[in-house]
C-alpha cells in the first residue's frame, strides 16, 4: 500500500500569501499618489474614498494578471481610472459632473506627470511646515477636522468670506513654494 | 500659451471647487480651460493634487497636530523605500496596517470557489445570446447575466427562490436571493426560507414575501407587477414609495410613481404598461400653472444674496435663516366649469439648480399644501415675498395650517435633484372640488433639513422654463 501523497507541482503559482504580501507592499507605496489621481477627477471626498475603495478590491481581483516588476502605479491607475467611469455611469447624473472628455484629459495628464507629483508630495510637506502657524492651523481645522467653511467661521469668529480668501491664499502660498523648490532641485547639478 | 487671467480665473475656480459652491456653469468654464491648454491642465492637477495630498495627510494620521505629522515626513518617504527594498518591514504599524488593508481586500474579494448563487435548472426551447454565465442546464450560476432570446429558464437561487425566466429577457444575478431584471419577463415561486426574494428593476425593486408572483419589464424599466399568491412589496427608487401587493393584485411601474390596478382579478398583462390610458374613456383635463389666470413663482427667505434661478422655483429647508425658499403655484381651474374632479395628480419636473452639491443632499419630503384662504388666491409673481406670501409661517418647512391643508408628500432619494415627482390622491381632488373662486393655489415646501447649507438647493420647472414642462394637473372628471 502507498501512502496517500498530494501532488505538489514544483511549478505551482505562488502560494496565496506571499502574493498578498507583494499586493500590500506594492498598495502601500502607491496608495496616496492613487487616492491623490482618483480625487483629480472626483474632488468630493466621500465618492473619492469610495471609489478609491473599489478600486483597490479590483485590483486584488486581477493582481494575478499583474507581471511583478512592471509599473504598479500605471497598473492602479488604469484599474482606478475604469472605476471612476463606471462610478459615474452607476450614479444619478448630475449637472456638476466633470465630462467624459474632461476625465480622460485629466486622467492622461496624472498619468504623464506621476513621478513630478510624487516629488511635488514630500516638498509639499517641507512648504506646509514653513507655513506660519495660524495658516497651519486654518489647514489643521478644514482638512484634520474636515470642518466646513461655515463651522470653522463660527469655531474661529471670522466671517465664511474671509475664510474663503484665507484658504485660497494658503494655497496659492503652498503651491508656489512647492513649484520654487521643485525648480531648485531640478537645476542642482547629480 | 495662456495669458496669465485664464490662470487667475483657473485658480478661482479651484477655490470654487473645493471650498464654495461650485455652479453647473463653473464645471463647463472649468473644463474649457483645462482642455484647452496644456499649461492649465498641468496646473489643475497640481492643485488638486496638493488639495488630495493635505487631506490625506491629514485623514491617516490621527489626533496629531498635522503641522508635526508633515514635518515628520519626508524620513517616513525615505524608511518606506528601505522597507520596500528590503523586503521585511519593521515598522509594527505600517505592517499593520497593510494587513488590515490586506484582509479588507480579501474578505471583499469574491475567491474561485465560492458558491455559486444560483443554478440553471432546465430550459425549454430556450435561445440564449450573448451572457455572461454558462448556459447548459445544471450549470452553477455565479454573479452575471443570462441573455435569454427566446424559450423558458429555469433557475433555482441558493435560498430556495425559484424563478422561471421567458425571453426575450436579459437577467442578472447579483446575490443569492437576488436579481436584477433589465428586460423581459419572470415568474418566481418563493418558499418560506427565501422570504425577502428581490428583484430589481429600473425604477423599483420588488420584495418578496411568498410566495408566487410575475414581474415584466422593458428596458426603460416601466413594468408590470401582479401577486399570483401571496405578497410582495414594491418600494419605488425614485419616489421613495412603497406598495403592498396581495393575491391577484397587480400594479404598474411607470418612471416616477406605482400604479394599482382597480381591476384585481383580470388576467395577466404583461404589457399593461404600454397601453394605460386604453382602457379609460373618463374625460381628463390637463392644466398647467402656464395657462389662463395660473402663475407660479417662488420666494427666499431675508437675507438670500445670490442664486436665483429664472426657469425653475427653487425649494429649499436649511439650518439657517437665509437661503430657504418656497415655491407657489396657482391654477385657474375656469376649464372645469361646473364639472367635479374624480381624480387628480400634480406632476412637477425636478432639475438640478446647480446650487449646492446634491452628493452632500440627504432623502428629502416634500409636502404640497392647498390654500384655503381664496381671499389670498390674488399673489402675483412679481410683488410676492417670503413674508407677504400666502399661509405665511417663518420657518422654510411649514406653511400656516389655519389658511392651508396638507394634500400630500412625496420623497427624493438621496443626492437626487431631478426627475418627475407626482402627488395624486383624494385630497387634492377634494380640494379643487372645495375651491370656490375657481383659482387654486398649491404651496411647495420642504420639509426636511440637510444638516449643513452645503447641500443643493431642488428646482423644478416653472412657467419660463425652455424645456420642461411647468407644474400640472391632470385631472380625471366625473362623468
Amino acid at each position: 500500500m502507498h501512502g496517500y501523497k498530494p501532488a505538489v507541482p514544483s511549478t505551482s503559482p505562488m502560494p496565496a500569501p506571499d502574493r498578498a504580501e507583494e499586493f500590500v507592499f506594492l498598495l502601500a507605496r502607491h496608495e496616496r499618489l492613487l487616492g491623490a489621481y482618483v480625487m483629480t477627477m472626483v474632488p468630493h471626498p466621500q465618492d473619492a474614498d469610495d471609489i478609491l475603495q473599489e478600486a483597490k478590491v479590483v485590483m486584488w481581483r486581477h493582481f494575478a494578471k499583474f507581471e511583478l516588476g512592471t509599473n504598479f502605479g500605471a497598473w492602479a491607475r488604469k484599474i482606478a481610472f475604469h472605476q471612476v467611469l463606471a462610478y459615474r455611469k452607476r450614479k444619478h447624473r448630475d449637472r456638476l459632473d466633470f465630462s467624459e472628455d474632461f476625465l480622460r484629459a485629466v486622467a492622461d495628464e496624472a498619468e504623464a506627470s506621476a513621478d513630478h507629483l510624487e516629488q511635488r508630495e514630500r516638498l509639499l510637506h517641507e512648504c506646509v511646515a514653513k507655513l506660519p502657524e495660524d495658516h497651519r492651523d486654518t489647514l489643521q481645522l478644514r482638512y484634520q477636522e474636515g470642518l466646513s467653511l461655515e463651522d470653522m467661521a463660527a469655531r474661529l469668529g471670522r466671517t465664511v468670506g474671509a475664510l474663503y480668501r484665507l484658504l485660497s491664499r494658503v494655497r496659492a502660498v503652498l503651491h508656489e513654494c512647492v513649484s520654487k523648490n521643485l525648480n531648485r532641485t531640478e537645476n542642482e547639478p547629480a | 500659451m495662456n495669458p496669465p487671467d485664464s490662470k487667475v480665473e483657473l485658480l478661482e475656480l479651484c477655490d470654487r471647487l473645493l471650498d464654495g459652491e461650485f455652479s453647473a456653469e463653473d464645471r463647463a468654464r472649468l473644463e474649457a480651460l483645462v482642455l484647452g491648454d496644456a499649461e492649465l491642465r498641468r496646473l489643475y492637477v497640481e492643485i488638486l493634487h496638493e488639495h488630495a495630498t493635505l487631506r490625506q495627510s491629514a485623514s491617516r494620521l490621527g489626533p496629531a497636530s498635522l503641522a508635526e505629522v508633515l514635518r515628520a515626513m519626508p524620513e517616513e518617504t525615505l524608511e518606506e523605500r528601505k522597507i520596500v527594498r528590503a523586503r521585511f518591514p519593521r515598522w509594527p504599524l505600517q505592517l499593520a496596517a497593510a494587513v488590515a488593508i490586506c484582509f479588507a481586500v480579501w474578505w471583499l474579494a469574491p475567491r474561485p470557489g465560492d458558491k455559486a448563487l444560483a443554478r440553471l435548472v432546465e430550459t425549454n426551447g430556450a435561445r440564449w445570446e450573448n451572457s455572461s454565465l454558462p448556459t447548459t442546464p445544471g450549470s452553477p450560476l455565479h454573479a452575471g447575466r443570462l441573455r435569454l432570446a427566446d424559450g423558458v429558464a429555469r433557475i433555482v437561487f441558493a435560498s430556495g427562490a425559484e424563478v422561471s425566466l421567458e425571453g426575450p429577457a436579459e437577467l442578472e444575478l447579483t446575490g443569492a436571493n437576488a436579481c436584477f431584471l433589465h428586460a423581459g419577463a419572470l415568474t418566481a415561486h418563493v418558499p418560506e426560507k427565501a422570504h425577502g426574494f428581490l428583484v430589481g428593476t429600473a425604477n423599483a425593486k420588488l420584495i418578496d414575501h411568498g410566495t408566487d408572483f410575475g414581474i415584466s419589464t422593458d428596458s426603460s424599466g416601466r413594468a408590470q407587477v401582479q401577486v399570483l399568491q401571496g405578497e410582495v412589496e414594491l418600494q419605488h427608487d425614485r419616489s421613495g414609495e412603497k406598495l403592498r401587493l396581495l393575491t391577484k393584485e397587480t400594479a404598474t411601474i411607470a418612471a416616477d410613481r406605482f400604479k394599482q390596478s382597480d381591476k384585481p382579478d383580470a388576467e395577466p398583462d404583461r404589457y399593461a404598461f404600454n397601453r394605460g390610458a386604453e382602457s379609460t374613456h373618463a374625460p381628463t383635463l390637463t392644466l398647467t400653472t402656464a395657462g389662463g389666470s395660473g402663475d407660479a413663482a417662488y420666494v427666499v427667505s431675508p437675507g438670500t444674496k445670490i442664486h436665483f434661478s429664472d426657469s425653475l422655483l427653487l425649494v429649499k429647508n436649511g439650518p439657517g435663516q437665509a437661503y430657504l425658499r418656497k415655491a407657489f403655484l396657482r391654477f385657474d381651474l375656469a376649464p372645469l366649469r361646473d364639472r367635479r374632479v374624480a381624480e387628480a395628480a400634480l406632476t412637477l419636473n425636478f432639475e438640478a439648480s446647480g446650487f449646492g452639491y446634491a452628493s452632500l443632499t440627504g432623502e428629502h419630503v416634500f409636502a404640497v399644501y392647498g390654500l384655503t384662504d381664496d381671499s389670498q388666491d390674488g399673489w402675483s409673481a412679481d410683488t410676492l415675498t417670503w413674508d407677504n406670501a400666502p399661509a405665511f409661517a417663518p420657518e422654510a418647512g411649514a406653511v400656516d395650517t389655519t389658511r392651508a391643508v396638507k394634500l400630500g408628500t412625496f420623497t427624493t432619494p438621496r443626492g437626487v435633484v431631478s426627475g418627475t415627482y407626482s402627488i395624486e390622491g383624494r385630497a387634492l381632488a377634494d380640494f379643487l372640488n372645495a375651491d370656490a373662486n375657481r383659482r387654486a393655489t398649491l404651496i411647495v415646501i420642504r420639509e426636511t433639513s440637510d444638516e449643513k447649507n452645503n447641500g443643493a438647493v431642488h428646482g423644478f420647472a416653472g412657467n419660463r422654463h425652455p424645456t420642461l414642462a411647468p407644474p400640472t394637473l391632470r385631472l380625471t372628471l366625473e362623468q
